[in-house]
């Protein structure tokens, strides 16, 4: 059989038909790219929806009285910090608890002392206006509660400060407390003077207090700011301070936004969840807001979205800090819609990945633009489609490349094994040295393979016919022979019959002589052949090998008794084996006669039996001699080859050592020769279950 | 005494006319025929004494074999030869189960063929005589009759050929020494190669066995020959 080659895996069919399916990963990219277009397209469209909305709001509230447009814009200022008021249909009574602010609470805005810290106090803003009054509620959060000893002392208990603007630029200051839950009382910083305008009511909540206010519209003009103060040991030093904004002077103080109850209901006719309305007046200042951009999102963490967000690119957008309770807006869209026209404009919450579409439209009122509408929306919702497309594609793709992946292979595997099948079974059909030894039944799968099945089984019956010809040629040429042979043998033994008596001729003895040698050499041309035959038949016995190599030294002591020989065991233990002794003598009178042919004269001729511990037995024959060229030493076992020189007068046909082959594998073994330092050794190597 | 007619059987005109030739000159009355229906024809009228004969005929590839079933159908003791270019062990055996009472290729000599034809007249003169044969010849339980070409193994007969008569002969007459396959192929005046004389002697063994199973007097002497135990 050729020598097999494994296969590096690299090499094989499966590997290169897996790289095949490789190209299935081309499906999730055209996915990829087809949902990125449907992206654009949808944000696109999302744009011009978001500009229509804005127009539409725009016009509806140019419609309208537009008066509440002019006075809200407040000249020369431009405070940072803007306060949303919400318009009331119905004043609430000033108690503490929360019932009439229920409806607004979502939209309560918080305050921190400390941004870091969990503990520190925070203020939850949340205020109304109804006619000439406006109404404050705060939620503070304190963990610990201290009360001053007195109204006069509120500074050495948690209270508030509430700014409002006051002469000559600086804030008029009050502080706002209580000994004990219920009405607050309100005292202004210098003058220490009961403000008694201002009203207010004092309720302990699970997580603080809650101060429910009311102040009339002239005394704040619009601006005001609020802090809570925390003290958390009675008479010490504030601990924290949660404030609306800055309140020392006038310009620090926020800004309160109030739209009119007009705006206000036109824009909560606009039923939204998702978009945030502003309407701004010229000077970019909000003068009111509805709804709400952020969408509370659910973040899925599983592998294939984090997968998602790896492969998905991150639109590079500007970072723009929330609008949401700033009083006075900037950006390119809003400049856009202020000199006249409708634009559009993405940003991205600073800290936050959510992107925010914003669109702009101016509000124009006999050809003059009067502020602007903002709409501003989330693109989240396409993000969340697009992020949902691609997990379906990620997924399909996935069951996509198994599943092809995994047919592929298996596919291969079975090609592969047919074609190994195949390569094996025509390995095992034909001999090393080209005999065909088995026939094979070619595959009958109607297929390319099968169809390459059948060509080989039809070639190599075409060449075993051949060889069958040819090995039948010799048996044949000397059947062909023996006839004519016969004609000069038996007229020559005639012609010598007849001369017997008178003249002794020497040349018919010597042309019998010929026809002897003739005969000869067909009988050795047949014995390859007639071995073949007899090797089919023979059985094999069960015998020790060791005893089997005494008989035949002393069978060829008896043989050649001019020759010495020598029968050596390298174990002592006596080896059984299965042969058939008649063919292994028969081999081994070929090499003996070999050697006995190449032995140095007076030398002995060495049998020898060695087993080794892979379960083989050499039967070696060892004579002193010359050396046979190692070139040769391979060639020796095929049929018609001879490597002797001297020309005596035997015939050597090179069948001897064919014939040992023959015999050692029909014995499943092997045979070969190898020079030694002082002559040749011709080795049998024959297997054996130990 | 009658002439002694022997019957060619051979294809070959030159070989059938050089075997007649020598028989005649040897004191025989010999015929030859070139085909089976010629063979068949003459021998309808009257069986010669002995037929030698050649397996391909021609384009007739098995004629001899056909022939030697008529024959050996015709006459139980008619000695028929094998004499043939084919030495395959198959038609060798083939030849001999027909009842052949040799098979010889066509190496052999014209002297050892006509040695051949008087042992196997010997055979059967010797056969029809009443009285026993004086050439007897005993080892043990092995009784040869050197005239008749017969043997017995504990007093059953066993039927040889000539050349496996004369091969057990060789061994037995001196028992305990061995006997190489070149002595053997001598004694029984054949010429092939040795691995057929272990074929013959395989057979010879066979034949024994079939009447005494525990049957070991011949033994393998690996690298030398064999050898009659007694």
């Amino acid at each position: 059989m050729p020598e097999e080659t494994r296969l590096h895996f690299t090499q094989t069919l499966r590997f290169k038909l897996l790289l095949v399916s490789l190209s299935l990963v081309l499906i999730p990219w055209a996915g990829y790219q087809y949902l990125s277009e449907m992206e654009s397209s949808l944000r696109h469209a999302q744009e011009t929806l978001l500009l229509n909305r804005a127009e539409v709001v725009a016009n509806m509230l140019a419609t309208k009285n537009s008066d509440w447009l002019k006075d809200s814009v407040a000249t020369g200022e431009t405070p940072t910090h803007s306060l949303y008021v919400h318009p009331l249909h119905t004043p609430p009574t000033i108690d503490g608890y929360d019932e009439e602010w229920l409806d607004l609470k979502s939209q309560s805005r918080q305050f921190r002392a400390n941004a870091t810290d969990a503990n520190a106090v925070t203020l939850d803003w949340l205020a109304g206006f109804h006619g000439d009054s406006i109404y404050i509620m705060v939620e503070i959060s304190d963990q610990l509660l201290i009360y001053p000893q007195s109204e006069r002392a509120l500074s050495r208990g948690d209270h508030l400060l509430l700014a409002l603007p006051g002469p000559s630029g600086k804030s008029r200051k009050y502080r706002i407390g209580t000994p004990a839950p219920g009405w607050v009382n309100v005292i202004e910083y210098k003058s220490n003077r009961n403000q008694t305008a201002i009203s207010g009511e004092w309720q302990e909540t699970e997580r603080g207090y809650r101060v429910e206010l009311r102040i009339p519209r002239p005394l704040s003009s619009g601006h005001l700011s609020i802090a809570a103060v925390d003290i958390d040991t009675a008479g010490g030093n504030p601990v924290g301070v949660a404030s609306t904004s800055g309140w020392d002077s006038n310009k620090n103080l926020a800004r309160l936004v109030m739209p009119t109850m007009q705006v206000d209901s036109l824009l909560q006719g606009l039923d939204e969840t998702s978009h945030r309305y502003t309407v701004l007046n010229r000077m970019r200042q909000v003068i009111g807001r509805y709804g709400k951009v952020e969408q509370t999102r659910i973040e899925s963490n599983t592998l294939l979205s984090r997968l998602i967000k790896l492969v998905s690119l991150a639109a590079e957008e500007k970072e723009i800090d929330a609008r949401k309770g700033v009083g006075r807006l900037d950006g390119p869209e809003i400049r856009r819609a202020l000199s006249g026209e409708g634009a559009v404009y993405r940003y991205k919450i600073a800290g936050s990945k959510r992107l925010v579409l914003s669109a702009a439209h101016p509000i124009t009122i006999d050809n003059k633009i009067l502020g602007s509408v903002l709409v501003e929306q989330s693109t989240q919702e396409i993000l969340l489609l697009q992020q949902s497309a691609l997990e379906r594609l990620l997924l399909i793709s996935l069951i996509l490349f198994v599943v092809t992946g995994g047919t592929l292979l298996l596919f291969a595997t079975n090609l592969t094994r047919r074609i190994t099948r195949l390569s094996h079974k025509y390995n095992r059909a034909v001999s090393k040295d080209g005999r065909i030894i088995e026939e094979v039944q070619a595959a009958k799968d109607k297929d390319e393979l099968g169809e390459l099945d059948r060509s080989f089984s039809a070639v190599l019956k075409r060449s075993t016919a051949y060889t069958g010809y040819l090995e039948s040629m010799a048996s044949r040429l000397s059947h062909e022979f023996r006839t004519p042979l016969a004609m000069v043998k038996s007229s020559l033994e005639i012609v010598r019959e007849e001369t017997d008596q008178s003249a002794e001729s020497p040349y018919i003895d010597r042309a019998l002589d010929g026809t002897k040698r003739l005969n000869t050499i067909l009988t050795r041309i047949g014995e390859a052949s007639r071995l073949e035959q007899s090797l089919q038949n023979s059985e094999k016995e069960k015998l020790d090998i060791t005893v089997f190599c005494s008989t035949l030294r002393d069978g060829y002591a008896i043989t050649y008794p001019q020759h010495e020989f020598v029968c050596r065991l390298s174990n002592p233990g006596p080896i059984w084996i299965y042969l058939s002794p008649d063919l292994i003598s028969q081999a081994i009178d070929k090499l003996v006669a070999n050697a006995i042919d190449f032995h140095l004269p007076g030398s002995a001729i060495v049998l020898e039996v060695e087993s080794d511990e892979k379960e083989t037995v050499y039967f070696k024959v060892k004579n002193q001699g010359p050396k046979i060229a190692e070139n040769d030493i391979s060639k020796l076992f095929y049929a018609m080859e001879s490597k002797r020189t001297n020309s005596d007068s035997q015939i050597h046909l090179g069948l001897g050592l064919y014939l040992v082959r023959l015999i050692a594998e029909f014995h499943e073994g092997s045979a070969w020769a190898k020079n030694e330092t002082d002559g040749v050794c011709f080795t049998l190597a024959l297997p054996y279950e130990k | 005494m009658a002439k002694k007619q022997i019957a060619i059987i051979e294809d070959e005109a030159v070989i059938r006319n050089n075997y007649l030739d020598y028989l005649e000159r040897q004191g025989y009355s010999a015929t030859g025929y070139a085909n089976r229906e010629q063979a068949l024809a003459a021998f309808s009228k009257r069986l010669p004494d002995l037929v030698i004969l050649d397996i391909g005929l021609a384009d007739d590839i098995d004629g001899g074999f056909e022939l030697c079933r008529d024959l050996r159908n015709r006459s139980k003791t008619l000695p028929i030869i094998f004499l043939t270019a084919r030495d395959s062990d198959f038609d060798s055996v083939a030849g001999l189960r027909l009842g052949a009472d040799d098979y010889l290729t066509k190496e052999i000599s014209l002297p050892h063929l006509v040695a051949r034809i008087a042992a196997l007249f010997r055979r059967v003169d010797a056969m029809q005589q009443e009285q026993p044969s004086e050439s007897l010849m005993t080892r043990g339980n092995l009784q040869l009759d050197r005239e008749r070409l017969t043997i017995q193994w504990k007093q059953t007969p066993i039927s040889l050929t000539v050349t496996e008569f004369w091969m057990l002969h060789a061994l037995a007459r001196h028992p305990g020494h061995v006997r190489s396959r070149d002595q053997l192929m001598e004694e029984a005046q054949i010429y092939v190669d040795k691995a057929s004389i272990t074929t013959h002697i395989k057979r010879i063994r066979r034949k024994f066995q079939q009447v005494d199973s525990e049957f070991n007097q011949i033994e393998s002497v690996y690298g030398a020959g064999y050898r009659w135990n007694s």
